[in-house]
Formats: structure tokens, sequence, C-alpha cells
């Protein structure tokens, strides 16, 4: 664009001139306010003074809206009372109605952050709960529904209007999930999405926003009310898949409701106060009946649980201990009754770890930045055991989940060992997935227990598969309990602990090793080639020289003659051969070098490319 | 008559590339010259009815391509009539013409909209600006005989695709251009509806501008139209 100088564009598009902040308060900008000559006027002051035109459009643009709102509300007011047609315009079609609440979703910044947006927030809410009884509305208007309600949290949230919002939410809210509107789906929404969360999700935006915790628990619990009589009543209907499917999304629902309830005020000692735990304690004599026949095999059911759990879990923190001994009961229930279908239980056990985890590199750091803070875990984080690695401080807990991994990888074991992994691929990455959360976030429960042995062993045979998730989560768990890092290493946890992963490593280390380097030339995942050659860097930094020979024994005296020992591919002729053993032994090479080098050398197996690969490596 | 204006656009186009033609400025500039006057010269013909809907289609191909090639002299002050007339061309088959015109005619308005508005003829600031939300409201609205998707001629996915892509791009220019009157426009389409299907465009239309405008109002900046 033919500006003649940077000023000049300044002044001249109504778009670049609202650059202002990108030119200081400049000789030019001072200049300018000062001689205040025709045209120069929109460059004028940076921040502290603003063109009159702008801010009279500004004010012309909240006058429009609010004069908009105020009709929007009007028909809203109408709409509720039945009357369609005397809310005029806005209400004079079910396809304007779905227009306007998304529309009114749009605007939920200007509804909830403007002086003038906040008047009008009631009237819209007001329409958008007119608009819920319109099937082909139902899904623009609950999505704006929760996106104003969490914008406008705070003018909802006391008793009396959220009790008032609660009622008239359920009111029209139906009793199964409306189906997926095409018009859902195109913007954006999963075809499967029940568009019934997102009416949940306003409402506990809304209690969420409240300063007492009691009185969230009690709005809470009515919240999650609803759904769970829904449950019950799906549930009487029988065992069937249609049932299930209900039964399923009201749990979701629940989730959806808990999902939301985050007190980060609330200690410990008030954990039963918390409003994610007031919802869930309030309903687990419900949930527990379906954690049994005839659902205790229906993975919907069970999957729809654990993201109860899990939710509850993750919003409530180690405020959910109370809560812990049933739900890890409800887990083992359900994990041991169909293990393959249930592997989602070992998700919600990886993710109770990671929350009841304390210290490590993360929990260091936030009791180093805040050493007068209120510590609220059962244990202060100098407590004498400490030693810098993240560990489960309480000590019921960490027994706890002590035993729920011993159960948890011996039913694994017992079904992995069953049949091919193929079969079981999902588990096989939950159990991994889960193994490697335990050593991350409480390798004291790992490393001693009886568990870790078949783990590993489990892992090492995963590696050799074709499965991309159960692959990865070997590799991760794997090179976590092989290389937990320097200051881990050197902690009292690993150095008392890494007794059994070293007992592992000499029995079975060679045949890791061999299945590494023939995975990594045939069948591992293309993306997982480089954590996996970073795996066998990590067993070798571990264990030295013996880990080249290993290597070196695979790749050259493989009995079958050559490498890669694989149908269909030709084996690479021995000075190549040669060349990588010799480059992988020498100490030459630093971390990412010999990284890189070997997974060039698995590019070559895998005729991707071409012996050259290798010169680099040797300069 | 269909192939031929087809060939004839497509052979505009690609002369009117950049680079396609030697870089005689003189001679690029007469022959831009003589493209406007004949495409202007086709405004009775493409303005007669729905019989014109193909040849404004190819018309506004063309003039996407020459603004394309030079918005600036298009829009200069002091700009030729021919080249006013282009534009008010353009605008006038968006108006009156059906979907497929204002989707060939919309990168016209936002190359002119790359101009700068002091480089710009004033009549290409808020009267074409204003004239433009009508014209992307009418184009918004659903057939007058419309029940529902499934027993309409229009296909849902079509339409959307169309009002949420090239429609809310182009309100998106005219608020960044004209601010607070285009929402008295849209204020104005919404006060006139004479139908269900004139609101429910005009609701569109105020969504659309939604995201600018909180762009506007809480960041203080409009970057989607002029990104640095």
């Amino acid at each position: 664009m033919p500006f003649n100088s940077a000023s000049d564009a300044f002044q001249l598009h109504p778009d670049v001139r609202l650059y202002r902040t990108t030119l200081k308060q400049t000789t030019l900008g001072r200049s300018n306010r000062g001689g205040g000559a025709a045209g120069q006027v929109a460059f004028g002051g940076a921040a502290t003074t603003r063109d009159p035109s702008e801010v009279a459009d500004e004010a012309e643009t909240h006058a429009f809206l609010s004069q908009l709102f105020q009709r929007v509300g009007e028909a809203g007011v109408a709409a509720n009372a039945g009357d369609f047609a005397g809310g005029g315009a806005f209400t004079s079609h079910p396809l304007v109605v779905a227009s306007t609440s998304r529309m009114i979703g749009a605007y939920a910044a200007w509804l909830g952050q403007s002086r003038e947006g906040q008047a009008m927030a009631q009237g819209a809410v007001t329409y958008l709960l007119g608009a819920l009884r319109v099937p082909e509305a139902f899904a623009h208007a609950s999505a704006a529904f929760r996106n104003v309600l969490a914008r406008c949290a705070a003018r909802f949230n006391s008793v009396a209007a959220a009790t008032a919002l609660m009622d008239a939410a359920n009111e029209r809210t139906p009793a199964r999930p409306p189906p997926a509107s095409s018009s859902s789906s195109s913007s954006g929404g999963g075809g499967d999405d029940d568009d019934r969360a997102a009416i949940v999700e306003g409402i506990a935006r809304v209690i969420a926003s409240m300063s007492d915790a009691n009185v969230a628990a009690d709005a809470g619990r009515r919240l999650a009310e609803p759904p769970l009589r829904r449950a019950v009543a799906h549930a009487a209907g029988g065992g069937s898949d249609a049932n299930a499917s209900l039964l399923a999304a009201e749990l979701s629902l629940l989730a959806s409701a808990v999902r939301f309830l985050e007190f980060p005020a609330i200690a410990e000692a008030e954990a039963a106060n918390h409003p994610a735990m007031a919802v869930v304690s309030h309903a687990w004599p419900t949930l527990s009946t379906f954690v049994g026949d005839p659902w205790r095999g229906v993975p919907k059911v069970q999957n729809a649980l654990c993201d109860v759990y899990t939710r509850a879990v993750l919003c409530a923190k180690r405020s959910a201990k109370p809560l812990l001994p049933h739900v890890l009961a409800a887990l083992k229930d359900a994990f041991t009754a169909s293990p393959s279908a249930n592997a989602r239980c070992l998700d919600v056990l990886a993710v109770i770890v990671e929350v009841f985890s304390v210290g490590g590199s993360s929990g260091a750091f936030a009791a180093a930045r805040d050493p007068g803070g209120v510590v609220t875990s059962a244990a202060p984080a100098s407590a004498t055991s400490d030693d810098g690695v993240a560990r489960v401080a309480d000590p019921s807990v960490a027994e706890a989940l002590s035993s729920a991994l011993l159960t948890a990888s011996q039913t694994a074991h017992s079904t992995l060992s069953a049949s091919p992994l193929s079969d079981n691929a999902d588990l096989a990455r939950a159990t991994f997935e889960l193994a490697r959360a335990f050593a991350l976030h409480a390798p004291a429960i790992l490393l001693t227990s009886p568990a870790l042995p078949p783990l590993a062993e489990m892992a090492a045979a995963a590696l050799s598969t074709l499965e991309r998730d159960a692959v990865r989560a070997a590799v991760a768990f794997l090179s976590v309990i092989i290389a937990p890092g320097d200051k881990a290493s050197a902690s009292a946890t690993w150095s008392r602990g890494k007794g059994a992963v070293d007992a592992f490593a000499s029995t079975r280390g060679e045949a890791v090793v061999a299945a590494v380097v023939a995975a990594g030339a045939d069948t591992c995942p293309r993306h997982l080639l480089r954590p996996t050659a970073q795996l066998l860097h990590a067993m070798r930094g571990a264990y030295g020289a013996i880990v080249d020979q290993w290597i070196a024994s695979v790749v050259l005296s493989n009995p079958a003659g050559g490498f890669p020992n694989a149908p269909g591919v030709e084996p690479l002729d021995g000075a190549t051969l040669r060349t990588f053993c010799e480059l992988a032994s020498s100490n030459r090479l630093p971390p990412q070098r010999w990284t890189a080098l070997v997974v060039d050398f698995w590019l070559v197996c895998r005729k991707e490319a071409t012996a050259d690969a290798l010169l680099a490596h040797q300069m | 008559m269909d192939v031929a204006s087809d060939a004839a656009v497509e052979f505009l186009s690609a002369v009117l590339s950049p680079g396609a033609v030697g870089d005689d400025a003189l001679d690029e500039s007469n022959a831009l010259r003589a493209i406007i006057g004949g495409l202007c010269a086709q405004r009775d013909a493409m303005m007669a009815g729905e019989e014109g809907e193909d040849l404004a289609r190819a018309v506004c191909r063309v003039a996407v391509a020459v603004s394309e090639k030079d918005a600036g002299a298009l829009a200069r002050p002091d700009a030729p009539a021919e080249c006013l007339n282009l534009t008010d061309l353009v605008l006038c088959a968006a108006e009156a013409h059906a979907r497929p015109v204002m989707e060939a005619a919309a990168d016209y308005f936002l190359m002119l909209n790359t101009v700068s508005v002091s480089s710009r003829h004033p009549s290409l600031g808020e009267p074409l600006f204003k004239r433009l939300v009508g014209a992307c409201v009418r184009r918004a609205t659903l057939p007058a005989d419309f029940t529902t998707w499934d027993a309409a001629e229009e296909d849902e996915d079509t339409f959307g695709r169309f009002r949420e892509q090239i429609l809310a791009d182009v309100l998106d220019n005219c608020y960044g251009m004209i601010r607070s009157r285009c929402l008295l426009e849209i204020g104005g389409a919404l006060a006139s509806a004479r139908s269900w299907q004139d609101a429910e465009a005009a609701v569109f239309a105020a969504r659309a501008v939604a995201a600018p405008l909180r762009c506007v109002l809480y960041t203080g900046s409009h970057t989607t139209a002029f990104a640095w």
C-alpha cells in the first residue's frame, strides 16, 4: 500500500488507527494533542485521550444493543407466558427463536462485561428460558444459556435467583437427550452431544460463583436431583441397550454438574462441605446401585460413572478423600467384572494418584514460592520422609492406592495374557498409563509393589505390537522407571526402590532391548520412533556397556540371518550393520545425536533412507 | 453463452493475474480501463432480471480480478467515472441477484476495503458499506415459501456456509468500516421486517457483527480486517 510513512498509515485507515498502543507517547502523539489539526485527530492521544467520535460511536453501540436486548427481553416474557404471537419479531417463528438465541450467546461478553449489558442479562436469560421450549431452538438456546450464565454468574447467584433459574430450567429440560440437530452439529458440536449438558453447566457456573460453600452445596444437590431422578427411572426400565444409553446420558449430565463446582478456597478440613463432594455424596446411594448388576458389565454406564468420579476428584482435589474408599471399591468392582470393557476405571485411578500426590517438582516449586502460605495437604511438604520426590502423603490413601494398583495390575495381567494385545489395546494403554502415573506421582508405592515386575513385563511385551496407544504408553512407562530423572534418581525413594527395576533389567533387559530394536526397525508406529530410541538411550545410560552388547547381539548375530529379520523385509548388508553398532557403542555422540542415529538406522532398515544416512553420524 | 462467458472470464482473469502481461505501466493501465469499460457496458444486460444472473456473476468475477490487480486505482479519490461505475455495478448486481452473484462479488468489497480511507473516493466509504449491509441482510434471508429444511429447495449446509463464511466476512468488514452505523442499518432491517424470514436475517446480521464488535469494545482494536 502506498503509504508515505507509518504516521500516514495511522491517520488513514479506521482499523489501522486503532493500533494506538503500538506507537507510544512519541513526540508525534504529543504534538498532535496540542495541535489538533484537521485530519490528525484520529492519531491523537495514545492512551489518555480518546477520539470523541469513537466515544460517541461506543455510546451509540451500547444504546443500540440495549434497545435490541430490551426488545428481546420483552419477547422473552411473552414467550414464557406461552404467548409467542405477542413476542413480536423475535418469537415469530421457531427459526427466528433459534437465531435469536444464537445471537444472545454471541453477545454474552457484552452482557457480562458492560454496565449496559448487565442491565439486560435478566431479559436475555428470560428469553433463553422461553426458547428452551422450542425444539428447533433447543441446541442454540442451551449453548447460549451456558455462555450467558458463565459471563453473568454473579447476577444470578443469590439463593432465590439460582433456585428460580434451576426450577425454570429443569421444567424445560427434556427427559431424554433431544436428537442432535444438524445446525448444532454444523456449528461445531459433536454428533452425540447432549445439548442438555449446556443448561446444567450454565447453572453450575452460577453455583460456582456463590460465596458461601454451604449454600452452594445445597444448590448443587438441587441441580443434581433431576438427572438422578431420571437416571433411576431409566434404570428401572430394565437393562436394555436403549435404557443403558439413557442412563449413561443422565450420569453424564451429573458429571457436567460437578465439573465446574471448583471451590479452591475450601481447605481439606472442611472437605465435607465442598459443593462437588456434597453433590456426589448426595448422589452416592443412587450411583452405587449402577455399579452393580445389570449395569456392571455395560461400558456405556460404567464410563459415564467414571466420568462422574473423575470430575468430582478433579474438582474437589484432596477434599475428595472421604469419597475415595467408595470410589475405589466401585472402580474395583467394575474393573474386575469386565476389565477389557472398563479400562476407563484405570484412567480414573491415574487421576486420583495425580490429585493426591504432593511434592515432586511442581509441589516443591509451589512451596518455595509461597513459604508463608497455608499448606492444605495432610502432611506439609517438609516432612521427614520427603526427599523431593512426589508421593501420596496421606498414609491411608497411599495404602488404598497401593492395593488398588495391585488389583488393577493383576486383573489386567490375567486379561492381557489371555489373548493377543490387539484385542485389548485400550486396556493395555490404560494399564501402562496408570503405571506411569504411579511412577511419576507415587513412585514409593510402585517401587515397593509386587505389581511392578508384571507391569514392566507387560509393557516390554507390548513394545513389539502395532497398537500405537499401547506402544506409546508402554514406552513412556518404561522410560520413567528406567530413567526417572537426575533429581529423582538421587532421592532416597528411588535409590531404595530401584532394586526392583534393576532386577527386572538384569533378567529381562536383553529381551527388552531386542524387542525395542526389532520393533523400531519394523512394527513401531512411525511417530513413536524417537521416544522409543530415547528409551534405548535411557537403558544405555542406566546400565552402560552391556546394553551396547545387547544391541549388537540383536543386530549382528541374528540366528535366522540378517537384520531386520521380518517377513518381506530385505536384511541390511553386514557393513551397514557393523557401522551402526560401532557408532552406537562409541561414547562420542551426545544424547540427542545418539537418538537421531538410532532413528536413522531404523529408517534405513525400513528402506525409508539409504545407508548414507549413517554417514552423517560418523563425522 | 455459458461456455463462452466462462471462457471469457478465465481469459480476463488470467490476463489480470500478476505478471501475466508486460511491465509497461501505461499499457497495463490502458488495458485495465478497457476491461472496466467493457464490464460497465454489460449493465443493462446483467440487470435485466433473472436472465442476467449468469452474466452478472461473470462480470463480478472479472471485477474481482480487477480489484485484486489494483484496488487502489479503482478507489482513488480522483478515480475516473467508470471505476466508480464498476463498484456501483457490482453492488447493484449483489443487491439484485441471488446468492451466486454475492458469492462472486464479496471479494470485490473486501479488496476495496484494503485501501486506506484517505486514499479512497468519499462514495466508497460509509455510503457504499451502508448499502452493502442491506444487501447482506437481503441475501441472508430465507425464501418466502420456506417451511422446513427437508421441504426446501435450498440445501441447509450450502446456505449455512454462505452465511457463516461469506456474508459474515463481508459484515465483519462493514462493521469495521462504519461501526455503529452498521448496527443502525441492521436495526433498520429488523424494524422494517415484514416476515419472520426478514427478522431472522436481521438477527443473523446482528450476530455476525458480534465478534468484531467485541474486539472493538473490549480490546480497543479491530484486528480481523487488517492484521500487521
